[in-house]
């Protein structure tokens, strides 16, 4: 009865969606590993992902423009044939669920080793996937409800969180501001621009969105001002800890929330941040969960995947829950063969959909 | 032959595929009445148990004029025997001019009750005497006369008991339908202001009236409406919070998808919003469909009160919203997991009350928050004589002489106090089940996980109430998703700038009046 809802999402509920599964990744392990790059610049990086995502991202947005209501996968299967497309599929699939994988056994062993120390690793696994499967479960359009109704929240809190952590800031630790060179700068960030890969396959959705001038707004106001906070927060680790400190610290989230506090009363408050660090865990857990199920099923052409949700929710526990040692697994994850070759395919593969779609004279077609 | 063939197949197809019901109506026959008045009067003696029934009124009238035979029948207790006397009898009886000729068309200028119609059916007949009127059977007609003479005793209109307020109307509806509509209708002068009436119950038959405005409220939900209350299957329908069961969509779900309320002036604030409001006979109150987040939340104060006064009031509650929701929570989960949290003197104050007392926070907490619910349960049975005494004997037994037992901490009756306290400031009645019930939930996670027991309930609660519908509308609209409205959520513009109705019931006429900016001056 209602037209605006029939399972598809607004501007509004994409743009905080992005922000939030984005921006975690300041929060977890891998700015560790950023800062063994790019030293005390590595708040460029952000800066530097989001100006290389312009060009695949306007290459997609054509793309999704001339297919009306295809999905990312529906157009590589329409533009590269059964075969090639299976196996483009089928390399986003892969890389999706290695990702989510890592990732959740990445934030299990920080929730587990920082606040819930006595509590056993499956419990908690249970229940952040377990509530991350129960918001998915509820299909695309709860996931986007629920970041835009908690999005103003956690805003607040980061500004909070902020102003209470200036007392502590030394800006000296900025300079000198080109860090280990632009050019090491630059080649580093590149080679992690997966990092900010939600841009791109958030196109898989692009039917659950609903037009084409929703998604434009979404992901272009999405990157924008996911990679200022990113790089934001990056600074602020910075300029609280210094990089030589960042590079042996594991967590540097939990450590700024431990280390602010209001006053002599109000010492440590960092379970209050922490609240709001888990709820956005459980957001990227639901979204990711959501994201592989629905590739899984695309590239496999099978029409329903609410169903699959809950065996990759299980799978995901049973493969990720033996993953010891956090440090290591980022580090195997982040330098193994898949991962150092995933940027150029996240970049490429939009280019190549574009160019074929342009041989093909599509476009041309769309214009007769 | 093969035409016939074919019209033979169809109609065997058609026989087929029409349903059931439609088959029932075309066979059974409606029973008629007949021209003769004994036939009649002993079918309904029989329909309503004559002899054993003392309720069923016969009185038999003899009419000069026409040398007739006529007989009224009724209900006692459900009509007007005043009205009876003044308006069929007197005028039967005295009035001259009735006619032979005239047939039954002198109902027009005899009877002078308010309303009365011709009835050629049986049931109907039944039907109307059931409803309260007065039949009239006269010899030799195969129709009869049905007069509305309708009268129960209700209470007359008293201040509301449920939603007080201290700015604004006092009166709430009371246990009759006309009263009730005039109630309404004394608010909303409107011609486009509908009022249907359906039947419902299968034995005992209750009249729902539907209120809705015609040219706002989108037709699609009132057609929903209408189907979902005409499907009821039920013996009888008593009264309005049984057919609030009847008519929600989810009926395990805590949260609630009907907004039950007593007062008219909040009915007619929702009907010209585009919702739909259900009245009955029996009840002093009416269902508001469809219902979200924000109707569940607000009092009609918070319009009635000036601009900053009413988001004070609004504020206060959005914080005791979640004070009544996490405190125990929270208390448990920094006492038992996030001790660091507490500043060091407070939690030395905690640790030395503790001391003495055996159990673990959690078991006090429980025992706590279990007896506060009990106080508020027997707050609510017990005679209104001996309500005064309850209180004392709560807040001595349970405060002082608990903490002095050493069976709980004093810290804990502030806390247990102080979410008790917020629990009342939620207006709404099921609103508030809700809350207390998710509190008992998330104080069980919490007291498990800490704050991760926390997030965990409360982004699922969350994610539940986003994906709630009620009747079709979103039960966190128009904030997720996003709807143009007046942006009356949490806090409220003044009223001059609340020229939108909010469009998630999806009304017709989309603009109270014009945008403000370009008429008057506001400063």
């Amino acid at each position: 009865m209602n037209k605006a809802s029939d399972g598809r999402i607004g501007w509004r509920e994409l743009i905080t969606m992005l922000i939030l599964v984005n921006v975690m990744v300041g929060t977890d392990m891998t700015p560790v590993f950023l800062f063994k790059l790019g030293k005390n610049a590595t708040w460029i990086f952000p800066l530097i992902w989001g100006v290389i995502m312009i060009i695949p991202l306007l290459a997609l947005s054509s793309l999704l423009r001339l297919y009306g209501d295809k999905g990312l996968i529906e157009i590589i299967y329409h533009l590269t044939g059964k075969y090639l497309g299976f196996i483009l599929g089928s390399g986003l699939s892969l890389i999706v669920f290695n990702l989510l994988i890592r990732m959740s056994s990445n934030y299990i062993q920080e929730t587990t080793e920082i606040f819930l120390d006595s509590t056993p690793d499956i419990e908690v696994y249970l229940l952040l996937v377990g509530a991350a499967y129960f918001i998915a479960k509820y299909g695309f359009e709860t996931i986007g409800r629920i970041c835009s109704l908690l999005f103003p929240y956690i805003v607040v809190s980061f500004v909070i969180l902020i102003i209470l952590a200036r007392m502590d800031f030394i800006y000296d630790f900025l300079y000198p501001l080109e860090g280990p060179g632009i050019m090491k700068i630059i080649k580093s960030s590149v080679v992690n621009l997966p990092l900010a890969m939600e841009f791109i396959l958030i196109a898989t959705f692009f039917p659950f969105i609903k037009n084409h001038r929703h998604y434009r707004r979404g992901v272009w106001g999405g990157l924008v001002v996911s990679m200022i906070t990113l790089s934001l927060i990056l600074t602020i680790y910075i300029i609280m800890f210094d990089y030589n400190q960042l590079e042996v610290i594991s967590h540097p989230f939990n450590l700024l929330i431990r280390v602010t506090g209001i006053s002599r009363f109000f010492m440590n408050f960092d379970a209050f941040f922490f609240a709001f660090w888990l709820m956005m865990v459980i957001i990227r857990f639901a979204f990711y969960l959501y994201l592989n199920s629905a590739l899984f099923a695309y590239v496999l052409r099978i029409k329903e995947f609410e169903p699959l949700l809950l065996p990759f929710a299980t799978l995901t526990i049973i493969i990720g829950l033996p993953i010891e040692n956090p440090v290591k697994n980022i580090q195997v994850f982040k330098y193994n063969l898949l991962w150092n070759n995933v940027w150029w395919f996240i970049i490429a593969l939009p280019l190549l959909l574009w160019i074929i779609a342009y041989l093909k004279g599509e476009f041309s077609n769309e214009k007769g | 032959m093969s035409s016939e063939k074919e019209v033979s197949s169809m109609k065997f197809l058609r026989k087929l595929f029409s349903s059931p019901a439609n088959s029932q109506v075309s066979t059974k026959k409606e029973e008629k009445l007949s021209k003769n008045l004994d036939k009649n009067l002993n079918r309904l003696k029989e329909t309503f148990c004559y002899p054993d029934n003392q309720d069923f009124k016969i009185r038999e009238l003899y009419i000069e004029n026409i040398q007739r035979e006529v007989i009224l029948l009724s209900l006692n207790g459900m009509v007007d025997n005043d009205a009876v006397e003044q308006h069929i009898i007197h005028p039967l009886l005295e009035d001259t001019s009735v006619k032979e000729s005239q047939g039954l068309d002198f109902i027009k200028e005899i009877i002078t009750a308010k309303s009365a119609s011709k009835v050629s059916s049986l049931s109907k007949v039944i039907n109307d005497i059931l409803m309260g009127n007065t039949i009239i059977l006269i010899e030799n007609y195969s129709q009869a006369i049905s007069v509305a003479t309708t009268k129960f005793s209700h209470r007359s209109i008293q201040q509301s008991t449920r939603e007080t307020v201290l700015k604004g109307p006092k009166e709430s509806f009371t246990e009759s339908g006309d009263v009730n509509t005039s109630l309404i209708r004394k608010r909303l002068r409107d011609e486009n202001l509908v009022s249907e009436k359906i039947i419902v119950g299968e034995r005992s038959l209750s009249k729902v009236s539907m209120l809705y405005i015609k040219d706002i409220a989108n037709p699609d939900l009132v057609e929903r409406v209408t189907k979902r209350i005409k499907q009821i299957k039920a013996d009888t329908v008593l009264e309005i919070p049984i057919l609030e069961q009847h008519i929600e969509e989810s009926s395990y779900s805590l949260i609630p998808s009907v907004l039950y309320s007593e007062r008219p002036d909040r009915a007619v604030s929702f009907l010209q919003e585009g919702h739909i409001v259900l009245l009955m006979d029996s009840s002093s109150s009416c269902l508001i469909v469809p219902v979200t987040f924000c109707a569940l939340f607000h009092t009609p104060e918070d319009s009635y009160q000036r601009w900053a006064y009413g988001n004070f009031i609004r504020l206060i509650r959005l914080v005791s919203f979640f004070i009544a929701l996490l405190t125990p929570a929270v208390y448990i989960a920094v006492t038992n997991y996030h001790i660091e949290m507490i500043p060091t003197d407070l939690l030395f104050a905690i640790a030395a009350t503790r001391e003495r007392v055996p159990f673990p926070s959690v078991v006090e907490v429980f025992f706590m928050e279990g007896a506060f619910e009990l106080l508020r349960e027997a707050g609510i049975r017990i005679p209104s004589a001996i309500g005064p005494t309850i209180g004392i004997v709560g807040a001595l037994i349970l405060g002082t002489a608990a903490v002095e037992a050493n069976l709980i901490s004093p810290i804990l009756v502030i806390v247990v106090s102080i979410t008790g306290l917020a629990s009342f400031t939620i207006a709404d009645d099921s609103l508030s089940f809700l809350i207390r019930i998710m509190k008992f939930v998330i104080l069980g996670f919490a007291s498990l996980y800490g704050a991760l027991g926390i997030v965990v309930t409360f982004i699922c609660f969350m994610a539940y109430m986003a994906h709630f519908k009620s009747f079709g509308v979103p039960f966190l609209a128009p904030l997720v998703p996003y709807y143009k409205s007046s942006n009356d959520l949490i806090l409220r513009p003044p009223i001059w700038k609340q020229w939108l109705r909010p469009f998630y019931t999806d009304p017709e006429d989309d603009i109270r009046k014009k945008d403000p900016e370009e008429g008057f001056d506001h400063e």
